[in-house]
């Protein structure tokens, strides 16, 4: 969609000098955040506020409220940041256009496996993947705008 | 006391942790929590509320430093402080920790401390460029001050 610069998976969500690079490469000037936990959570929600230059703008939405507002027209450079495929998932399957998803950031947790390098994926989440690769959803992994992307489809 | 940790991104530090061991031979109780590379911001927020939760004194609060503002650890010990008494420091360096941990003391509070880390003399840069060859123009005492 118009104006939506960047989707992109980072379980560490606004993550300091990381993102502001992402910011600056993609020219954003706001950036939507949708996880139902990070936007039940004021305490987190003023945390992450901490970590994102003052100058731009940030919205943190339930799956819901994500769906209503990528719904609308987008009048500025927009990020999209999600912790897991499932919510995209989620979106697109609520009729928002999301062309292509850029897996930046999956740490290790006890339910997952490496899948290239420092990204790491459940069998659930690959499975997330493989259901947006159908819906022609272009997903690759590129943790820093310097680095080349690389498609997930070979190592799912 | 005021309890003190310091976190980072990988064993920065740790590294500066036992190089304080190595200039003052003691660690004063400071323990470091490394993210380690991979591991996610649920599992090292949980990683760090244990080591402090290990702490008995946790009325005097903690004194956390990190290396950089924004990043995991930084954002990990930010959203702590829901339940514990904390100050958060970002930038550290090896003065201000060598400062910090010989120079703290019962009376000092986080306010303090606060204010003493960040003070120039605790930071402790200096620099000066070095001509190659260059001499240093001191003025040299002789022990006969009439010659």
């Amino acid at each position: 969609m118009k104006n939506l610069v960047l989707t992109r998976i980072d379980d560490r969500l606004i993550h300091g000098q990381v993102m502001t690079s992402w910011i600056k490469n993609k020219g954003a000037n706001q950036v939507v955040i949708v996880d139902d936990g990070t936007a039940n959570d004021q305490y987190m929600i003023e945390v992450l506020e901490m970590a994102i230059p003052e100058e731009i703008a940030i919205g943190i939405f339930t799956k819901e409220e994500g769906v209503a507002f990528f719904s609308q027209e987008l009048d500025e450079p927009t990020i999209l940041l999600v912790k897991g495929p499932d919510v995209l998932n989620y979106l697109v399957d609520n009729g928002i256009a999301i062309e292509e998803v850029d897996v930046g950031g999956m740490g290790t947790r006890k339910d997952r496996s490496v899948l290239y390098k420092n990204i790491s994926t459940s069998a659930e989440e690959n499975k997330q993947f493989k259901s947006l690769l159908d819906k022609k959803v272009n997903v690759f992994i590129q943790v820093m705008p310097q680095d080349k992307p690389i498609g997930i489809d070979k190592y799912l | 006391m005021v309890n003190m940790v310091i976190i980072s991104h990988g064993e920065f530090c740790e590294g500066l942790l036992s190089s304080l061991k190595m200039i003052s031979g003691d660690t004063y109780g400071i323990k470091a929590v490394p993210l380690v590379p991979g591991e996610s911001p649920d599992s090292y927020r949980e990683k760090l509320a244990e080591v402090l939760s290990g702490y008995s004194d946790q009325e005097s609060g903690f004194l956390i430093l990190s290396d950089i503002a924004g990043g995991t650890p930084f954002q990990s010990a930010a959203y702590l402080s829901k339940d514990f008494k904390i100050a958060l420091i970002s930038g550290m360096n090896m003065p201000m920790l060598l400062s910090l941990s010989l120079g703290k003391t019962e009376e000092d509070t986080l306010d303090s401390l606060v204010k003493k880390a960040i003070s120039k003399d605790c930071v402790g840069i200096q620099s000066k460029v070095f001509g190659k060859g260059e001499k240093k123009h001191r003025e040299k005492l002789s022990v006969n001050k009439n010659r």
